[in-house]
């Protein structure tokens, strides 16, 4: 059943609950366990789509609780737990949400190794996929949810995840979080579109996170092939250029972009290559969505 | 004293055109090389080679006017392959 379609009393009692709420991702289910009642209602909003289920496998056991001392009440805190281990400070409380979402990043990135994790935005249209490797900074986030909102299928904004089997991309489409001056900029892109709570003063500022489409959460285990792979790179106000890179250069910027390439050993250097030699690669230098949007569209309607 | 890819070393080589990476299994490395590195690497994987026989069939590969440069770089190259661990030295007589 959908997260949405639950009531929401529903699902803070099983939140509530030793068993927990089981919530699942698509690449993992989590199990989450919380009494913050604030940080459980944005989840519930940004997640809205995404399935509640029992009796499945867990992959992470998540609990988001107050410390067990005085900041219980003053200036609380709340504490990341996996699978009973603290591996981050505690955050103040209004911060859970960004929290547990950069706990989860971390849960995947450490435990994800079935997959060549890609630091990269993913999207999808016409059964084509394009991968968006880019450091910080870059505007793959902005530019993943600006193509979201325009009806591509979002696969995630963080992880580009290529199956080690097959090479297939795996989606994971959680709520992009925008930061800063994107926030504003998606808002007048889009303005019906469906951002959570603003947190300020954040480790990476003021930060809001974008819902997913209904369509991208449905369609969260769907694998696709990648078409594309696009390096970003926004730019004040600069034309829209688009300009096919060579492989070798394609290869050793995913290289140098992947999470886990060294881990993954033979596999990550076969994946790479399959990557580079069965997808177009380009530079991107952008600064108006509505253009590279319409260039984007192009590449995938041929 | 000659060179050789190891037989109990794996390597992967995926070449596009002048350009190519090499993934080493023992070592779990990936490195980058050029065009003349793809042939000598290509070159010690199907046998050993001296500095003199290697610098002769790169000569055929390439159209090269300075021969002692060229042995110069080549014994460059060797040095850098032999400290990434790609190839080993042998014996002659083997």
């Amino acid at each position: 059943m959908k997260i949405k379609d639950i009531p929401f009393r529903q699902l803070l009692k099983a939140a509530h609950s030793r068993a927990g709420l089981c919530i699942d991702f698509g690449m993992c289910v989590v199990r989450l366990r919380s009494r913050e009642n604030d940080f459980l209602q944005a989840l519930a909003l940004l997640y809205q789509d995404f399935q509640v289920v029992e009796g499945q496998f867990i992959d992470f056991h998540i609990d988001m609780q107050r410390p067990v001392n005085y900041r219980r009440w003053m200036q609380a805190q709340i504490v990341f737990s996996i699978n009973g281990a603290k591996p981050f400070d505690p955050f103040p409380v209004s911060h859970a949400l960004p929290l547990f979402e950069w706990g989860l990043n971390w849960c995947i990135a450490k435990q994800g190794h079935h997959h060549l994790m890609l630091h990269a935005g993913a999207v999808e249209k016409n059964g084509k996929a394009i991968i968006f490797p880019a450091l910080p900074g870059s505007g793959k986030s902005t530019l993943s949810a600006a193509l979201a909102l325009r009806g591509w299928r979002l696969l995630s904004d963080e992880f580009g995840l290529v199956r080690a089997e097959g090479g297939l991309l795996q989606a994971m489409p959680r709520p992009i979080p925008l930061k800063n001056a994107s926030i504003q900029v998606i808002q007048d892109f889009e303005p019906s579109v469906v951002l959570g709570p603003l947190f300020p003063k954040t480790r990476k500022g003021t930060v809001a996170h974008c819902q997913p489409s209904t369509d991208s959460a449905e369609r969260c285990k769907q694998l696709v092939k990648p078409a594309f792979v696009v390096f970003p790179q926004y730019q004040a106000d600069s034309q829209t250029v688009l300009e096919e890179v060579l492989p070798h250069y394609a290869f050793l910027k995913l290289a140098s972009n992947a999470f886990n390439y060294e881990v993954m050993g033979r596999t990550g250097f076969e994946r790479l290559t399959d990557i580079v030699n069965s997808c177009i690669c380009f530079n991107l230098t952008y600064s108006d969505l509505d253009h590279v949007i319409a260039r984007l569209d192009g590449m995938v309607s041929q | 004293m000659a060179w050789e890819v190891p037989k109990t070393q794996a390597l992967s080589i995926e070449i596009w055109g002048e350009h190519a990476v090499v993934y080493n299994d023992l070592s779990g490395e990936t490195h980058y090389i050029n065009e003349l590195a793809i042939e000598v690497l290509t070159l010690l994987q199907k046998s050993p080679e001296t500095l003199i026989s290697l610098s002769d069939k790169i000569c055929s590969i390439f159209e090269v006017g300075d021969k002692g440069a060229l042995q110069q770089q080549l014994s460059q190259l060797i040095i850098e392959f032999d400290n990434l661990g790609l190839i080993t030295a042998v014996n002659c007589e083997n």
